[in-house]
């Protein structure tokens, strides 16, 4: 698949909250002639973390394939809940990480899928706006509630510009992400605003959209 | 789907050609000592660099081949904007016509309009000027009240226009005026391609917070506009107005800003008193997200999306970036930049009124892009 087909496919798992790893799968479909019995079961990519490894999705039995795509480790993982997604897969030692051009391709996909998040969560705040009465109205009436769900798209649109660039400029793909995650969750920080306190709340969930960015710019946002 | 054309090796030779030639083209008076210029040399330097600008070929860089133009695309544009302003090109007053007006005839004009008036904007004998806002259509444009009153032959017009730059040396104005008071909103406006070198205009400038006077008010009393420079139909100057605007400018207008940021964060990068590089990498990295979002809004664009769901993105993103950058500029106090700074920051507050108020930008977003109706 095109790295841009891919981003594509990431962004709409984002905007899903597509849990297993998808859009992981699709890059190591990408990157290795794997056996089908590995892309079955799902691979994930690791990114090198001091002296470990790191991968960004809980899957039961985590392959871990080097660069010719050979499954160096294949063990099962202590199950992890939903919002304790790090450390996933630790494994020490000197395994083949994801590094170089796949970890910049990696960035770009991750990237997108932040830009997934802000979209579920800015679609959920226009629902929002225009259910949520006050003042005898729905807030939607209201310009500076207007103008937070504009900023939320603005932010969202940078974010996804920024995806692109990742996806084209390897060389900084670092910086193009980071730039990607921070608007993803600008975005998201203007659609829990929109939601008012009941946007604070576990029982609505938008946190689990906003976990889902800082975890991914934990691992794929690069040093910045 | 992929946006590969700056990596094409055509773009490359294009920037270079530009390069070479605003290397050549730029007076050498403007490039080694523009700020011992007195205002009429600046003002004639200007005007000649319209002319180089029409000789050398760069003056309708995205303007069909069948109209004098390059038949480019924008992207192109982009890179004549970055190179020239890397060499400190200065700008000419041609402007609001090649990036107006020219357009604005191209898509609605007259077959005997685009003869008339096309070579005249790319060779810059004429100079045009906007005759949009007016002090009570600011931010609600269609309120326009200056009036235009069908005469024998053509019309009259009478009213104020205000932000009009260029208004001093323009010899047209490309006017929007109200040709109906019974007809509903947005259907009783008219545009015109109005001469302004005859009695009965006024141009008064106005000073700017920065000390400068870019821009002027305008009155025309009684004026006349012959029945063939009417452009569009007549009352439906709104939908002229706002389609040929909306998709030609954003792009054009984008990448000029996208080259005062250059300039700004550049100066920033190197400032001898910035405190917090980390600050200045930041609008760096933003100033390069500025760039790929117009390729991106131009791939769209290319690919048949209405140029305002990016347009307004665009108009804010510039916008706040360069009041950033000026901002920092201030922050830094450093004491050999600090007139530069003060002056940069003053003209930057005007980034976010003039174009659409960011205001409106976002209403747009909301209202047209999001669909959440009111």
């Amino acid at each position: 698949m095109e790295l841009r087909e891919i981003q594509e496919v990431a962004r709409t798992a984002g905007r899903f909250a597509v849990s297993t790893p998808l859009v992981a799968t699709l890059l190591a479909g990408r990157w290795f002639e794997l056996d089908q019995d590995v892309l079955d079961r799902g691979a994930v990519p690791i990114v090198r973390r001091d002296d470990r490894l790191v991968a960004p999705y809980y899957a039961d039995g985590v392959a871990i394939v080097d660069g010719a795509g050979a499954v160096v480790e294949s063990s099962g993982v202590e199950a992890a809940v939903f919002a304790d997604l790090v450390p996933l897969a630790l494994v020490p030692g000197e395994h083949p990480a994801l590094d170089g051009e796949r970890l910049a391709e990696a960035r770009a996909v991750f990237a997108a899928v932040a830009v997934g998040c802000a979209d579920i969560v800015l679609t959920r705040s226009i629902a929002w706006a225009q259910t949520r009465q006050q003042f005898g109205q729905p807030i939607k009436g209201f310009q500076a509630v207007r103008h937070m769900l504009a900023d939320a798209h603005i932010a969202r649109e940078q974010a996804w510009t920024a995806a692109i660039a990742a996806g084209h400029e390897a060389f900084r793909a670092d910086v193009w992400a980071a730039q990607a995650f921070t608007l993803a969750r600008r975005s998201i920080e203007f659609g829990i605003q929109v939601h008012g306190g009941v946007g604070y709340t576990w029982e609505v969930g938008l946190q689990h959209h906003l976990d889902q960015v800082l975890e991914l710019d934990s691992l794929f946002g690069g040093d910045r | 789907m992929t946006m590969t054309r700056f990596d094409d090796p055509a773009a490359d030779r294009f920037r270079a050609d530009v390069s070479a030639w605003v290397a050549e083209a730029i007076p050498a008076e403007w490039r080694d000592g523009r700020q011992a210029l007195g205002p009429d040399d600046v003002q004639r330097i200007q005007r000649s660099w319209d002319e180089a600008l029409f000789e050398g070929g760069f003056a309708g860089l995205s303007w069909p081949e069948e109209y004098g133009g390059r038949g480019f695309g924008p992207i192109e544009e982009l890179i004549y904007y970055e190179e020239s302003s890397k060499a400190n090109a200065p700008d000419g007053f041609g402007r609001i016509g090649r990036v107006l007006a020219g357009p604005t005839i191209i898509a609605a004009g007259t077959e005997q309009q685009k003869k008339k008036y096309l070579p005249r904007i790319l060779d810059a004998s004429e100079i045009w000027c906007q005759g949009f806002s007016e002090p009570g259509a600011g931010s609600d444009l269609a309120a326009v009240t200056t009036r235009a009153v069908k005469v024998d032959g053509g019309y009259r017009i009478t009213g104020q226009k205000i932000w009009t730059s260029f208004a001093q040396y323009s010899t047209r104005c490309l006017m929007l005026a109200k040709s109906s008071t019974e007809l509903p909103r947005h259907h009783n406006l008219s545009f015109f391609l109005l001469d302004m070198e005859q009695d009965g205009i006024d141009v008064r400038p106005i000073r700017q917070i920065n000390g400068e006077q870019e821009f002027n008010e305008v009155f025309f009393t009684d004026v006349f506009v012959p029945d063939e420079d009417l452009i569009g139909g007549e009352h439906e100057g709104w939908a002229v107005a706002m389609t040929v605007l909306s998709n030609e400018r954003g792009t054009t207008e984008a990448a000029t800003r996208l080259v005062e940021a250059t300039t700004e964060i550049d100066l920033l990068s190197s400032c001898c008193s910035l405190d917090k590089p980390h600050d200045a990498v930041r609008l760096q990295d933003r100033k390069e997200l500025l760039r790929w979002h117009i390729l991106r809004a131009t791939e769209e664009k290319a690919a048949g999306e209405d140029w305002f769901t990016a347009g307004s993105v665009l108009k804010v993103q510039w916008s706040e970036l360069i009041q950033d950058a000026t901002r920092l500029g201030i922050d830094t106090r450093c004491p050999i930049h600090r007139d530069y700074w003060r002056h940069s920051y003053l003209a930057s507050k005007a980034m976010s009124i003039y174009s659409g108020t960011n205001e409106i930008q976002r209403n747009i977003i909301t209202d047209r892009v999001l669909k959440v109706a009111r």
